[in-house]
């Protein structure tokens, strides 16, 4: 068996989905590198990591409210204002660090990513 | 040393000539009417990439050979033959169900993927929270949208299907559908179906896999 035949049907813009792969083939050996040389690298991706889970479960929970309609358009707007801007910080302190958006992850084992 | 346990199945199970991780001999703990099929590893194994493709060529070999078969996660190994015993005749309930639900099926898999959004996606350039919001909501539905969209499509034909999103730039979407046998040409007829009907979608489709979506083997330690 070749790993090619799993590949039953492929149709459409297919660069794209190898694009995908790649970064799926990271995942096996992305945990915090503990190296002591970079020890302040692996520290800030653990941080930013957990920052980016909060700013994600917060926009989550207002994209709820909003759908549900409970928030003001005051309300709507300021959320999203804050959560622009978190997001833009986030990717200032992610290059800052000489990180990629994508090492903002955790590999949680059998509870798939964090992220 | 430790037992690494790749697979549940009934009983009888034949065991395909192939080694299990380095290179030890596969065999059977008989729990009832059950058999896990395990090998024997020095500590813990650790997930490096041949031992994880050696798992999976395991898993594909007694899939092939036995007509219901539940693969087990790469695990963290059991420290001997009576802790493979207990965990799984613990178990056994819910694997003999399990084994009944993908008896005869395998799993095929489904990515879509698609570009565009339809919606005003430029948050960087947008002042406004609103508007952010509200793109950002848009993002939300269009992934619920395809993966609605992706099991109205495809899930009459399996047993059981379960679809996520798995990124949003781009929006991707996979989906896991546990398919008898015989329909396997039937569901990729649908596949070229929906890419007829939606010429901008890449669509991916994968297998026959094992139908390791729809194991519980590993299922949450109570």
């Amino acid at each position: 068996m070749t790993r090619d035949d799993k590949v039953l049907r492929a149709a459409g813009d297919l660069a794209r989905v190898a694009g995908e792969l790649e970064r799926i083939g990271t995942a096996l050996p992305r945990r915090v590198d503990a190296d002591p040389e970079r020890v302040e690298k692996g520290l800030a991706q653990l941080v930013l990591t957990l920052v980016e889970l909060l700013r994600q479960l917060m926009e989550r929970q207002a994209l709820r409210r909003m759908d549900e309609g409970t928030l003001t358009d005051d309300e709507i707007e300021r959320l999203g204002e804050t959560f622009m801007k978190l997001e833009q910080r986030m990717d200032e302190l992610v290059k800052e660090f000489g990180l990629e958006r994508s090492d903002l992850n955790l590999n949680l084992g059998p509870l798939g990513d964090l992220l | 040393m430790t037992l690494h346990l790749y697979a549940v199945a009934e009983h009888g199970v034949e065991l395909p000539p192939v080694d299990g991780i380095d290179g030890a001999s596969l065999r059977c703990v008989q729990v009832d009417d059950l058999d896990a099929i395990v090998s024997d590893v020095d500590g813990a194994t650790s997930p490096t990439e041949a031992a994880v493709l050696t798992h999976a060529a395991v898993v594909d070999a007694v899939a092939a050979a036995a007509d219901a078969v539940l693969p087990a996660r790469f695990g963290s190994g059991f420290e001997q033959e009576g802790a493979v015993a207990t965990e799984v005749g613990a178990r056994r309930d819910e694997l003999l169900r399990a084994l009944e639900r993908v008896r005869g099926c395998v799993e095929l898999g489904v990515r879509a993927l698609v570009g565009d959004v339809a919606a005003p996606e430029d948050t960087g350039a947008t002042d406004s929270g609103r508007t952010y919001m509200l793109a950002r909501l848009e993002r939300v539905r269009a992934g619920e949208r395809l993966c609605a969209d992706l099991d109205s499509a495809l899930a009459p034909v399996a047993r059981a299907a379960s679809s996520s999103v798995v990124g949003s730039e781009p929006l991707v979407v996979t989906g896991a559908y546990l398919v008898p046998r015989g329909d396997i040409d039937a569901f990729q007829e649908r596949v070229d179906d929906l890419h007829r009907e939606r010429p901008e979608l890449t669509l991916i489709c994968t297998g026959p896999w094992p139908p390791y979506s729809f194991a519980t083997v590993d299922a949450a330690r109570s």
